[in-house]
């Protein structure tokens, strides 16, 4: 009896069965970490999904939760390049187990030679937006895996199961909304800000391109009317944008242009996305009801 | 001379920062101030206010260091000084982050930031007399102290040598004037503290607000007594790109008992607000306010309030390009009477090369 609670507070408070606290700075990326780690990882997001992941303050709250977590993820992609390296300076992190997402994807729009700011809002290692696609965010949960492994090699097997499960879930829920997108997806479809090339590729949607003639720098009068001509006789459907892209650029471009415009979600959204799948029928929807 | 020296130093560095992975950074801060009264104090001169080179990287596996050097002009003359050099650890004392070497002293809200990243052209009448045109900086040791992860408050504790008290006296001299920055042993050094809370907003992790109360004090050769208290506030709320709202308020209570006895209390501060159109542009309205307290002056012919207003529009290229318009207007109110009324229009301009500028609340 005598060594009944030493015991207890030994098995209590040993590492092994404890789960691994992961911060991860968007909703969807604590999702996707949530269905490789199970009750092995205790997930929680920095962001709630409701701002842009670039514009964002190192907030003092931030760095008590990084300075908490036994892993920290990124999207990467220098998507976070304001903040977050601010905010694992300040936690004393630098070391610690990271990963980002980005760096287990094949990225697009990757830009060939040395890049500037005379460019844009143009990221080095390509374009960051992976995440709205279900199977590069699969792809992107790799890094994660790998970390999980590292953290916890006797899970190394369960982790990769459900990994596995994971992917196809995923897999099969991309064609399930691809079929229903079909019925859209003859027309192409312009975005504000490259935002959805990834989204645009994993389901199969022709891109018109991007409102945006640089990157991040809202267009100018002149080049909104350039691309309406431009788009006269190319039957665009729709334009998509996220949900704080300018309102009076964007109805300045239809009026001009004819072509209707849907602002959306970039990413989970908490309290209103309760998985990723609710975030993708709810952009499924929303382009049916008002692509033409 | 300096400026040739800085420049060399920058060649040299820019090569060596590919190697050692160093975060180079540039900011330069012009203004130009046109006084639209005879009681103006404006240089009426088109001036590069600063030119501040920033370099940081781990130093090792637990410290890491910043050095910023920063050339000023005023008035025709120029001098290179260090803004700041200190190694940084967030490492070895749990909940505790720790400073050593050359830095602002971390307390109230503008203290604590570079000047081309305020949110204005020029430091209230408050900012300028209790502590400097720019902001103080010294040389110590500082720690943050994480008291409740839950609530998010963190106490801030300082000393520094206490040696001098200000920014530097570097404006006042001749280009390549050696600037004596050696000060006297203080009575007391300088001591601080600033506790803080921050409060994320329910809806959006990137708006929020954060308060902190500050006490500063010094005691210097002279047997001069300094203490400063305050109360800063500021809260943002960002939608998407744009920073839709800025509050931002300051209010500190100075005290100054001399050797002889004689005691000097004074109250200010400034209440800001800004509206973001987008995110480019904003708007932004700041009131300021000083109040000499002694009374043992309201029957002379001193100072006894200033008031200023300062109204200003800024269009933000980029995270690294600003420019700001402001029209400001200040006058200080002697027995019942107006006096010293200073009315300018300010036009700045600030831009960043090199690493990405942090995002700090």
């Amino acid at each position: 009896m005598k060594i009944f609670w030493p015991l207890l507070i030994l098995i209590l408070s040993s590492p092994a069965l404890a789960s691994l606290k992961v911060v991860t700075t968007t909703p969807d990326l604590a999702w996707a970490v949530k269905q490789i780690g199970g009750e092995e990882v205790n997930v929680e997001s920095l962001l709630r999904g409701t701002e842009d992941p670039h514009y964002v303050d190192a907030v003092p709250s931030f760095i008590v939760k990084v300075r908490a977590a036994d892993l920290l993820c990124a999207v990467g992609l220098e998507l976070e390049a304001g903040w977050l390296p601010k905010v694992r300076g300040r936690a004393g992190v630098l070391e610690s187990p990271y990963c980002e997402f980005g760096r287990s994807i094949e990225a697009l729009e990757k830009p060939k030679g040395p890049v500037d700011r005379s460019m844009g809002d143009v990221h080095s290692s390509g374009n960051p937006h992976f995440y709205l696609s279900p199977s590069y965010l699969v792809q992107g949960a790799g890094a994660a895996l790998q970390e999980l492994k590292k953290l916890r090699p006797e899970k190394s097997s369960f982790f990769d199961k459900r990994y596995e499960k994971f992917v196809e879930r995923m897999n099969s829920f991309q064609n399930e909304i691809s079929q229903k997108l079909e019925a859209v997806n003859e027309r192409p479809f312009l975005q504000y800000h490259q935002e959805f090339t990834y989204f645009f590729k994993s389901y199969g949607f022709k891109s018109a391109g991007s409102l945006e003639n640089i990157p991040g720098v809202s267009p100018s009068a002149s080049r909104l009317a350039q691309l309406s001509l431009e788009l006269k006789n190319q039957n665009v459907s729709l334009v998509l944008a996220a949900r704080h892209a300018p309102l009076a650029t964007l109805e300045r471009f239809q009026s001009l242009s004819d072509i209707p415009f849907l602002r959306l979600p970039l990413g989970m959204i908490e309290g209103k996305h309760e998985s990723y799948f609710d975030l993708q029928n709810e952009l499924a929807s929303e382009i049916l009801k008002h692509a033409k | 001379m300096k400026r040739a020296f800085s420049c060399l130093l920058v060649f040299l560095l820019v090569p060596f920062s590919l190697q050692a992975k160093l975060e180079l950074s540039l900011a330069a801060d012009l203004v130009y101030n046109q006084g639209l009264n005879e009681d103006s104090d404006a240089d009426e001169n088109l001036s590069m206010r600063s030119v501040e080179f920033g370099v940081s990287a781990p130093i090792d596996h637990q410290f890491s260091g910043y050095v910023s050097f920063a050339s000023h002009e005023q008035e025709g003359a120029e001098a290179v000084e260090v803004h700041e050099a200190y190694i940084h650890n967030a490492k070895l004392i749990p909940n505790t982050e720790f400073k050593i070497g050359q830095y602002f002293l971390g307390v109230g809200r503008l203290n604590r930031f570079h000047r081309h990243e305020w949110s204005f052209t020029r430091a209230p009448k408050s900012h300028r007399d209790f502590f400097d045109e720019e902001a103080v900086f010294d040389t110590g040791i500082e720690t943050r102290t994480l008291l409740s992860a839950k609530h998010f408050v963190e106490l801030t504790l300082g000393v520094t040598s206490g040696y001098n008290y200000g920014h530097s006296d570097a404006h006042e001299h001749e280009e390549d004037e050696e600037v004596d920055h050696s000060g006297e042993k203080p009575h007391a050094p300088t001591h601080y503290m600033r506790l803080s809370q921050f409060i994320e907003d329910s809806d959006s992790a990137a708006s929020g607000m954060e308060w902190g109360l500050s006490y500063l004090g010094r005691t210097d050769a002279e047997g001069e007594k300094l203490h400063l208290a305050g109360f800063d506030f500021v809260k943002k709320e960002r939608v998407g790109r744009k920073l839709a709202w800025l509050i931002q308020s300051e209010l500190w209570f100075k005290s100054l008992k001399h050797s002889d006895g004689d005691k000097e209390e004074q109250l200010g501060g400034y209440f800001m607000l800004e509206k973001g159109h987008s995110a480019q542009w904003a708007t932004g309205l700041r009131l300021d306010g000083l109040m000499d307290l002694s009374h043992e002056h309201a029957g002379e012919d001193k100072d006894n309030a200033y008031y200023g207003a300062t109204l200003q529009q800024t269009y933000r290229s980029s995270e690294f390009f600003s420019t700001r318009l402001s029209a400001a207007h200040e006058f200080q109110r002697v027995e019942g009477r107006t006096r010293d009324q200073d009315t300018r229009l300010m036009a700045q301009l600030i831009f960043v090369m090199g690493a990405h500028p942090a995002h700090d609340f």
